[in-house]
C-alpha cells in the first residue's frame, strides 16, 4: 500500500509539473502549435496535484521522511518535464489534446 | 546584489563545488568503504553479537584503554567497527569479523568515510581547524547566493522548465544554471543550513555556552547526552555483563518509543577500572530521520543504570535537521534522490562559474591574467577534483599492500595521489586553457572504466558476480562508476572542438 502511494506521489508530482508547464503560453504553444491559447485553470490543477503528492507522501512515509522526499520528487518531476519540453515536446500533445476537449 | 552574486560565486565557487562533490560521494561512503577495503565485503545477517565475548578477547594493549568503541554492524557496515585509544594516547581504528569477532586484516586506506567525508567538512585542511571555517564560509556564501540568485536571475520563475541547448553556449549555460538551481532549491537550501547547524558548536559557541557558564563540554553533554567519564580510580575491577546492560538499555528505549529501538554504539570507558562506564546510543536509527534520540549510561562495575537520556522536543527538531543532512537512515529511494540532488548542485555551481567566464570571454580572454586564473581554477575545481577522486580510487586498487614511500604509509600515499593529480589538473588547465575541459573529461571516463576493471582483476568481484553473491555495495559502485565514465565520455565528445569548415571547401576538386 505504501509503495503504491509512494509511486502515486511521484506520478502526482509529474502531473503537477506538466500541468504547470502547460499553463504557460510558451510551453502550450510548443506542444500544441502557434494558434492555441494556454488554459489558465491548469495552473490551479498543477498546484493541487503537487499538494496531493505531498499528502500521499505523508501517508506513505510519514511527515518526517515525506517532507524530505517531496521537494526531491518535485525537482525530479520538473527535470523530466523540462527535458521533455526541450527535446520531445510533441510527446505531451495527446495529453494536452485531452485537456482542450 | 548582482555584484555579490557574481563575486561570491567566483571566489567561493571552487570551495562550494568541492564540498558539494565530496558530500555527494559521502552519501555512499559505506559502499565506497566496502569497495576500497575489500575485506569488509561481508554479507550482513542479523546476529546476536556478544560484546562480553568481544571484550574478553580484546588485544592486550586495549585492555587498559580509557576508550573502547564498538559499532554494531548493519547491512551497509557489515563488519563490527572497533575503535580504541591505546595506552600511548593514539587511536586505533579497525574492524572485527561479525561471525568470529577476530580482527580483520584490512587494506590500509582511508576510503570514503576516512577521506571523502572529512574532505566534505574540512577540505582535509587540519591546520588550526581552518578547513572547517572555510567550509562554513562556503555554506554561508551558498545561502546568500541562493537568495540573491532569485533576484539576479529575475526571469527564473517565469522561465521555469525552459532549457535551450541549441542556443548560443552562453545562453544555454545560463538556462542550465537557472534550471538546475530552481529544481533543487529546497535541497540546496537545506544542505548548507543543516551543515552550519551541525557545526553550530564550532561556529557560534558563545550563545550556547552562556547558559552553562561558558562550559562548552557541559553544554554539549546536556544537549547530546554525551557522558564524560570520571578519571580512573586506580582500583581494578571487573566489568559487569555488557550484554545485559545492552538488553536493559534497548528495553528502556523500546518501552519509551512503543516500538523496537536498537543501539548502534557500545562504548566502554576506563576499562578494567572501578570507575568504568558503559555507554549506549542509537546514533543512526534506520527508520527515522532524527538522530540519536536515546542515550543510556551504566556503571561498569555494578551494571547499574546511571543516566537515561532522551532528547527534549527542541533537541529532536535539531536532530531532524541534522539527520536530514547525514542521510544515514534506511530510505534508499531518498538516498538516491539526495545523490541526484547533490550532482544537481554540482551542475548549478559549475554552470554558474562557466557563465561568469563565458560572459567575459570576448573582452578578457586574450589579455587579462585574472581571467586566466579564474579559468584555470574553474577547470581544476570542477573536472579536476572529479579526476582526482577517480585517481584516488585507482591508487587504492594499484598500490601494493605494503606500499611505503618516504615514510608515508599506503593510506597516506592514496591521499597524496589525490592531491598531486588535483594540482596537476590546475597546471594542465593553465597551460592548455579551454581544451582542458575535454581532455580532463576523457581522463575521467578512462579512470572510471579502469577502476571497474581493476576492481574486477584485484578482487574477482565485478558487476554480475557481485550481484549474484549479493555484494550490493560492489554492484552499486561499479554501476555508478560506469555511468559516470559514460557521462564523462559524452561530455568530452560534446566539448571536442568542432571540425573547421575550411578544409572541406578546399577539398572540392577545381574542375
Amino acid at each position: 500500500m505504501s509503495a503504491v502511494l509512494f509511486i502515486a506521489a511521484l506520478a502526482f508530482s509529474l502531473g503537477g509539473c506538466i500541468a504547470l508547464a502547460l499553463s504557460q503560453q510558451r510551453h502550450w504553444e510548443a506542444v500544441m502549435g502557434r494558434a492555441a491559447r494556454a488554459q489558465r485553470w491548469l495552473r490551479t490543477a498543477g498546484w493541487s496535484l503537487t499538494a496531493a503528492s505531498l499528502a500521499a507522501l505523508i501517508v506513505s512515509d510519514g511527515l518526517s521522511f515525506g517532507a524530505l522526499v517531496w521537494p526531491m520528487f518535485s525537482g525530479a518531476a520538473a527535470l523530466a518535464t523540462a527535458a521533455t519540453l526541450t527535446w520531445r515536446p510533441r510527446l505531451l500533445r495527446p495529453l494536452a489534446s485531452c485537456i482542450t476537449t | 546584489m548582482h555584484w555579490a552574486h557574481s563575486w561570491l560565486g567566483v571566489v567561493l565557487g571552487i570551495v562550494m563545488f568541492a564540498v558539494f562533490w565530496m558530500g555527494t560521494l559521502t552519501i555512499f561512503a559505506p559502499e565506497i568503504d566496502q569497495w576500497m577495503i575489500p575485506e569488509t565485503r561481508i554479507i550482513h545477517r542479523e546476529r546476536d553479537i556478544s560484546y562480553d565475548h568481544l571484550i574478553a578477547q580484546l588485544p592486550p594493549e586495549a585492555t587498559s584503554s580509557d576508550y573502547i568503541n564498538f559499532v554494531v554492524p548493519t547491512d551497509r557496515h557489515p563488519a563490527i567497527g572497533f575503535f580504541y585509544q591505546g595506552a600511548d594516547g593514539t587511536f586505533h581504528d579497525s574492524a572485527l569479523d561479525p561471525v568470529t569477532g577476530q580482527p580483520l586484516a584490512l587494506t590500509d586506506s582511508l576510503a570514503g568515510s576516512g577521506f571523502f567525508y572529512p574532505f566534505h567538512l574540512s577540505l582535509m585542511i587540519e591546520w588550526n581547524g581552518i578547513g572547517n571555517w572555510i567550509v562554513g564560509l562556503g555554506a554561508l556564501a551558498m545561502l546568500i547566493l541562493l537568495v540573491s540568485g532569485l533576484f539576479v536571475h529575475r526571469k527564473i520563475i517565469a522561465e521555469f522548465f525552459v532549457f535551450r541547448p541549441q542556443r548560443k553556449a552562453r545562453r544555454a549555460m545560463l538556462d542550465l544554471h537557472n534550471l538546475s538551481s530552481l529544481l533543487g532549491l529546497p535541497f540546496y537550501f537545506l544542505m548548507p543550513f543543516s551543515g552550519l547547524l551541525i557545526f553550530a558548536f564550532l561556529y557560534l559557541p558563545w550563545g550556547i555556552g552562556e547558559a552553562f557558564g561558558g562550559d562548552m563540554d557541559a553544554a554539549y553533554a546536556e544537549m547530546s547526552g554525551d557522558y564524560a567519564a570520571p578519571p580512573r580510580s586506580g582500583r581494578p575491577a571487573a566489568l559487569a555483563s555488557v550484554d545485559a546492560m545492552k538488553r536493559e538499555a534497548e528495553a528502556l528505549w523500546s518501552a519509551a518509543e512503543g516500538a523496537p529501538v536498537k543501539t548502534n554504539l557500545v562504548r566502554v570507558l576506563n576499562h578494567g577500572d572501578a570507575s568504568a562506564v558503559v555507554y549506549f546510543r542509537n546514533t543512526f536509527p534506520e527508520d527515522r530521520v532524527v538522530l540519536s534520540k536515546y542515550v543510556a549510561v551504566f556503571d561498569g562495575a555494578s551494571g547499574r543504570l546511571i543516566r537515561n537520556f532522551s532528547k527534549p522536543p527542541v533537541g529532536e527538531a535539531v536532530a531532524w535537521v541534522e539527520g536530514a543532512h547525514f542521510v544515514k537512515f534506511g530510505h534508499w529511494p531518498l538516498r538516491w534522490l539526495y545523490f541526484v540532488g547533490g550532482l544537481g548542485g554540482c551542475v548549478m555551481i559549475a554552470t554558474g562559474m562557466l557563465f561568469w567566464l563565458r560572459s567575459r570571454q570576448s573582452r578578457l580572454a586574450q589579455t587579462s591574467p585574472g581571467y586566466r586564473v579564474v579559468e584555470a581554477m574553474t577547470i581544476g575545481g570542477v573536472s579536476g577534483i572529479i579526476l582526482a577522486s577517480g585517481a584516488f580510487l585507482l591508487a587504492n586498487r594499484l598500490l601494493p599492500a605494503d606500499a611505503a614511500v618516504a615514510g608515508l604509509g599506503r593510506a597516506e600515499l592514496e591521499v597524496r595521489v589525490f592531491w598531486l593529480v588535483w594540482l596537476a589538473t590546475f597546471i594542465h588547465a593553465a597551460l592548455v586553457r579551454e581544451r582542458a575541459w575535454g581532455q580532463q573529461c576523457w581522463a575521467i571516463a578512462a579512470a572510471g572504466a579502469a577502476a571497474v576493471l581493476l576492481n574486477a582483476v584485484t578482487t574477482s568481484q565485478y558487476v554480475p558476480s557481485a550481484t549474484a553473491s549479493l555484494h550490493g555495495a560492489v554492484t552499486l559502485m561499479d554501476m555508478v562508476l560506469l555511468a559516470g565514465a559514460a557521462l564523462a565520455a559524452w561530455a568530452a565528445w560534446r566539448l571536442a572542438p568542432k571540425q573547421d569548415a575550411q578544409p572541406a571547401i578546399r577539398a572540392i576538386p577545381a574542375e
